[in-house]
């Protein structure tokens, strides 16, 4: 046991027990190896006990007790984080919200919508669609991660170019505090200026400072219009600098995907979808009306002429489109089949600053004689460097995982960040002084007044 | 509790295939789609498709305390549904149902017989049994039928006593076959009928057959044995292999000789094509799935190059349910096609009927597989029929719906302009 943690006894089972009923609480192997681990590849840690709790009341009464006796608590939506978010490394609690997965309230008149914590993403937005109401962010595992999750990683996808991240649509939060307080913080106000945003603090906090167990999201109407072009480029600097001129023209894409040769010698290896063997591969698409998807695509493509296009695909109907987004859609299937323990990075750096980071990130690799492809949303400046790795060649992965040190290093150097939408968790923490400097100390003076125990989510975003 | 040697022993029976639980990135795309994974009594990572997974793979990077012989450990494979829904999702590819076939297989291997029951030995010889009642009927149907021996079978073999299982037929697909006098054509085909078309429902492959004849083929159908996907599911390898060898041996001339082998049932057309060669390296296996056409396959190809007509029938609304073994074929798309060809307004129903084979019939499995029909129950229209080429997906939704359910080449054939009914 960590020092500063207790140790786990049966009078805490015991406890669990009486508080959430014993259906709602698990000691067996199967599910402490099950929770012992994320998607992030990394050590196995066991929690001492699983606990799906039911309400708000039972989460507020597990952690005052928690904090009490001063046992980790791990809150966990779907487990599919990338970076080690909820991997209970100093064993303990872990929350699964499974059982907190309900739609309180679609305030469709408002554009609004109350959650549970363990609604799904893709789930959210099907029952949405009757009200021609959508919460956009889009990440890659929408079919499976949940608001909960998303919002304690300010998780983001396809669409943030646009449409903006997860914390944009973040307007209140219930959250039980470590010591068992419930607080609700901001409002169903579209704006405010009424002292510090504490939701936003939340956001993004993975799990360090509280449990949120209600969310109220601000959405969007779903676009009358989409239109979408695929373009192939001889260059990745063509690529970007197509980028760069698109975003800074005023047309804004509601997607700007780009792929790299490695990756689409991927995607055509894993799905032989044909795609064109060049440098790089661009998507773009617009949302919006009729006439003004009409007009943007046809200023992107002109732009996407401009800058050496070698090829260009518009979609004629949805079943065309189904096909352009396929390249894109396997980019992540095909990286994952081409090593046993991919590596997969989430720098994100200035719009201007892509070339140089994709072009560092081959140097890299070619130094450290690793593998690796790029893809991205590059509309946004987040790019995604995948190394191919495998955990059980040690030498291999020390390569890799010093390239991919180095790449993120040299993003935060060009006034990027270490993680766009993968959050921090257990990978990413050796990155938060160079990037953060002094401003790391005032969150962890953050972290200790609202946690004075520290039992929430130890060991991630920082070490205290 | 260390169980090294025991892992040691389980690994080796499951094979090579072991490399693939080490691919997985535990990313979860599987839950998503898998039915037993979204119900509410599942809400415990144990019972998901993940959940599965990441066992299989503690077991591989030996770490943690599972024992592979444990009864708990083969209750939570044994609750995957065999769907495949989860296949098509994997990022990195990995063949979940085959692997956790797989596991069931080294976990009988060690345990033997003892750990079945005797409703799994039947369902692994549903050949049999199915000949057996053929040929008693009706008298087995009564018997069947009869509550107290429901009751009994319950107690005895683990099958629900709520299960319906399809009645049989007197006079056998077969016998009806070598009855008829047959009309020598240049266009040759070789139909696999397996079991439920031969003896619980002949009126099927009488369809089949009228449908190929039409189009001009002569129909082959030579000796055949149940395909035995029950036996591939159960992990019972041994026997499917063996039935495999079996139907192989019958069909690979034939395929060599560049004839078609047609089938009318999914679990059919799967096993020949994919199930036979997971679990036998022979060419033999290969040569034959090759050949293999599904008839939903055969018949487009025949409307689309103008052999085949519909009549003019009234445009009629259908509910086609989606079954999983068709999703992982990608036969879907075929049978849509086929349907609006022949005038029908179809509306598709994706989710899973919860029947999975025989699996949902089974009385541990029974509850769970209902729980997975509600959603299913409240997406079918009451005033419509519901189409779906799975026999156990028909038994399924016949038992937790009041549909009237019906397989498509029936409705299909219902539709073919001059079709001579057999």
């Amino acid at each position: 046991m960590a020092e500063g943690f207790s140790r786990f006894e049966n009078r805490d089972l015991e406890f669990l027990r009486r508080a959430v009923g014993e259906a709602n609480v698990s000691v067996e192997e199967s599910e402490l190896l099950i929770h012992a681990i994320d998607s992030f590849p990394s050590e196995w840690v066991k929690p001492d006990v699983v606990v799906w709790p039911e309400n708000t009341e039972q989460v507020s009464t597990i952690l005052r007790y928690a904090n009490e006796r001063k046992l980790p608590i791990v809150p966990r939506g779907a487990g599919s984080s990338l970076a080690g978010n909820v991997l209970p490394v100093q064993h303990g609690i872990v929350l699964n919200f499974r059982k907190m997965s309900s739609i309180l309230k679609i305030l469709d008149r408002d554009l609004q919508v109350v959650v549970q914590p363990g609604v799904v993403y893709d789930q959210l937005n099907l029952k949405l669609q009757p009200y021609n109401l959508v919460f956009p962010p889009d990440p890659g595992s929408s079919s499976v991660c949940t608001i909960g999750g998303m919002v304690a990683n300010n998780a983001s996808g396809m669409g943030a170019v646009k449409y903006g991240v997860t914390r944009d649509y973040v307007l209140k939060l219930e959250v039980v505090l470590p010591n068992g307080q419930v607080i609700r913080s901001g409002s169903n106000a579209i704006k405010s200026s009424t002292g510090y945003d504490l939701v936003r603090l939340f956001v993004g906090s993975e799990g360090t400072l509280g449990v949120i167990t209600e969310i109220t999201l601000r959405l969007r109407t779903l676009p009358m219009a989409m239109r979408t072009a695929v373009a192939y480029f001889d260059s990745v600097s063509a690529t970007t600098e197509a980028v760069s001129e698109i975003v800074r023209s005023g047309i804004i894409p509601s997607a700007l995907e780009f792929l790299d040769r490695e990756t689409i010698l991927a995607v055509n290896r894993n799905e032989g979808l044909g795609l064109k063997e060049t440098a790089a591969m661009l998507l773009t698409e617009f949302h919006g009306t009729e006439d003004s998807t009409a007009h943007e695509l046809e200023s992107a493509l002109s732009i996407l002429r401009k800058h050496g296009a070698v090829e260009l695909h518009t979609a004629k109907d949805p079943d065309e489109r189904k096909r352009l987004w396929a390249g894109r859609k396997g980019a992540y299937p095909a990286l994952a089949r081409s090593a046993p323990n991919p590596i997969i990075g989430d720098v994100v750096v200035p719009i201007s600053k892509i070339t140089e980071i994709v072009t560092f990130a081959y140097e890299t690799a070619a130094k450290f004689e690793v593998k690796l492809a790029c893809f991205g949303h590059s509309g946004d400046g987040n790019v995604h460097p995948v190394v191919m790795a495998d955990r059980s060649d040690k030498e291999l992965w020390k390569r890799a995982t010093r390239a991919v040190e180095e790449i993120v290093t040299y993003a935060i150097s060009l006034g990027g960040v270490a993680s766009g939408e993968h959050g921090i968790g257990v990978e990413k923490k050796r990155f938060m002084q160079i990037e953060h400097g002094e401003s790391l100390e005032l969150m962890k003076s953050i972290k200790r007044l609202v946690d004075p125990n520290c039992i929430m989510n130890p060991g991630k975003i920082f070490d205290l | 509790m260390n169980h090294a040697a025991d892992r040691k022993l389980f690994l080796a029976d499951l094979g090579p295939i072991t490399s693939y639980a080490k691919r997985c990135i535990r990313c979860g795309f599987c839950n998503a789609v898998c039915a037993e994974s979204n119900i509410s009594s599942s809400f415990r990572e144990s019972r998901t498709s993940r959940g599965r997974m990441i066992l299989v793979q503690s077991l591989v990077e030996d770490i943690g305390e599972i024992d592979p012989y444990s009864a708990d450990f083969k209750k939570l494979i044994d609750l995957c549904l065999s769907c495949r829904r989860c296949v098509s999702v994997c990022p990195p590819g990995i063949p979940i149902p085959d692997l956790i076939s797989h596991a069931r297989y080294a976990y009988l291997k060690q345990k033997r017989w003892n750990a079945l029951t005797l409703g799994h030995r039947i369902y692994a010889d549903y050949g049999t049994f199915d000949r057996l009642g053929s040929a008693t009927a009706p008298v087995s149907n009564w018997i069947m039928e009869r509550h107290v021996v429901k009751r009994l079978m319950e107690w005895a073999t683990h099958i629900d006593a709520r299960t319906h299982l399809p009645p049989f037929h007197r006079q056998s697909f077969e016998s009806w076959f070598k009855s008829r006098p047959s009309t020598p054509r240049k266009k040759k085909i070789v139909y696999f009928v397996d079991s439920y078309a031969n003896y619980n429902y002949p009126l099927l492959a009488k369809t089949v057959v009228a449908l190929l004849e039409h189009v001009g083929y002569e129909v082959i159908v030579p000796p055949q044995r149940e395909s035995g996907m029950p036996s591939l599911e159960f992990g019972l390898f041994d026997k499917a292999r063996s039935l495999a060898r079996y139907n192989l041996g019958q069909l690979v001339g034939y395929a060599r000789d560049g004839t078609r082998i047609v089938c009318s049932s999914l679990a059919a057309s799967y096993l020949l094509r994919e199930g036979y060669r997971m679990i036998l390296d022979e060419p033999e296996a290969s040569a034959v799935s090759e050949a293999v056409v599904d008839m939903t396959e055969l018949l487009l190809k025949e409307y689309e190059t103008g052999a085949l007509h519909f009549n003019n029938q009234a445009s009629r609304r259908v509910d086609y349910h989606c079954c999983c073994l068709s999703k992982a074929m990608s036969l879907v798309p075929v049978t849509t096609k086929l349907l609006k060809a022949a005038g029908l307004v179809v509306r598709q129903i994706d989710e899973c009927c919860g029947g999975a084979g025989v699996w949902g019939t089974f009385k541990e499995n029974f509850e769970i597989s209902g729980e997975i029909a509600q959603k299913l129950r409240e997406k079918i229209s009451t005033d419509t029929t519901v189409l779906t080429e799975s026999e156990t997906c028909k038994m399924q939704i016949e038992l937790h719906t009041d549909a009237t359910v019906r397989f498509p080449l029936e409705v299909l054939a219902g539709r073919v302009s001059d079709l001579q009914s057999s």
